[in-house]
């Protein structure tokens, strides 16, 4: 899957020429030249990564990373201060605003995509945890299972429960701790819900089923 | 990653029809104006790699932030004249 970047640059010029290096990368960029325009994509779709001018027509770029972070289908989306404003205040602004990084202008393209590119590397790795078989993708809330290509879709408590137990592995979960871990405690619900989510992943993760163990009278283990 | 000549081009013919831009906020002193246009030139020029347009731009920032129209005109000529050499 192409990642998808967002630029948010009024120098039309200079947003051509970075497009065109990172598209040179595989990647998609879409661009916009004004706060308001960025704010309605920021608010309808999600990115991989954000680049960010400080200098907007109608506004600052810290006002954005605001936004963005309060976005939830960006919160988590790493965002890179492009400027030509090489002060220090400008750059610890920006990094107390919340972003990830910071290059000034004019920069070299290839150092710019080497931040992108490690940027998004990381990410990856942030979004995803490996179990066995299992790929779990904490941004989208979906696995994936080896050998097939399309995504499962789990409700957000089964993939809490299934998260819960891959990223412990060989610990067993008594369905109480499940219970106060999912749910929490001001919630009434019986242990039979935790059986029941249970049956219902194990029937998600179809051929792979068998990592969730049962011990008896204990509770669940993942074990792959 | 070498520069696809249809952006260079448009680069170049930006900063041609930017020259008259450039004159006319000089002689109104619109200092806005001056700083918005020195900013972005600081930024791009090197990147399109024309240091020179940085360098200038950055001139030009500088300027307008202090209010010299001197010195930002004292440089503008040669600056032209990069810019048409450029063009042919």
């Amino acid at each position: 899957m192409n990642k998808k970047i967002l630029m948010i640059e009024d120098d039309v010029e200079l947003s051509n020429l970075v497009k065109a290096s990172l598209e040179l990368s595989g990647l998609a960029v879409e661009t916009c030249s004004s706060m308001g325009a960025a704010i309605g994509k920021i608010n309808s779709e999600g990115f991989s990564l954000i680049l960010v001018d400080l200098n907007l027509p109608d506004g600052k770029g810290m006002d954005l990373l605001e936004q963005a972070l309060t976005n939830e289908k960006n919160r988590h989306t790493p965002m890179i201060i492009m400027s030509a404003n090489s002060d220090l205040s400008s750059k610890v602004d920006a990094f107390s605003f919340g972003a990830e990084d910071y290059i000034t202008k004019p920069f070299h393209l290839l150092e710019l995509r080497a931040r992108v590119e490690r940027r998004l590397a990381k990410q990856t790795e942030m979004d995803q945890l490996q179990a066995g078989p299992i790929t779990l993708e904490l941004h989208s809330q979906s696995i994936r299972l080896s050998g097939l290509k399309s995504p499962i879709t789990l409700t957000p408590r089964e993939f809490k429960i299934l998260h819960l137990l891959a990223k412990n592995p060989k610990q067993t979960f008594s369905r109480e701790m499940i219970l106060d871990k999912i749910w929490g405690k001001d919630i009434h619900v019986t242990t039979r819900t935790v059986d029941a989510h249970i049956c219902y992943l194990r029937k998600k993760l179809d051929r792979y089923c068998h990592v969730i163990r049962s011990s008896a009278g204990e509770g669940y283990r993942f074990q792959a | 990653m070498k520069i696809p000549e249809k952006l260079l081009q448009s680069y170049i013919n930006r900063r041609i029809e930017e020259l008259d831009q450039i004159e006319s906020a000089l002689h109104n002193k619109e200092y806005d104006l001056l700083f918005k246009i020195g900013h972005q030139l600081k930024g791009n020029g090197a990147m399109y790699g024309f240091p020179e347009i940085s360098s200038f731009g950055e001139l030009v920032e500088t300027g307008a932030t202090q209010h010299d129209i001197n010195a930002i005109q004292l440089q503008f000529s040669s600056y032209r004249n990069f810019i048409t050499k450029l063009s042919n």
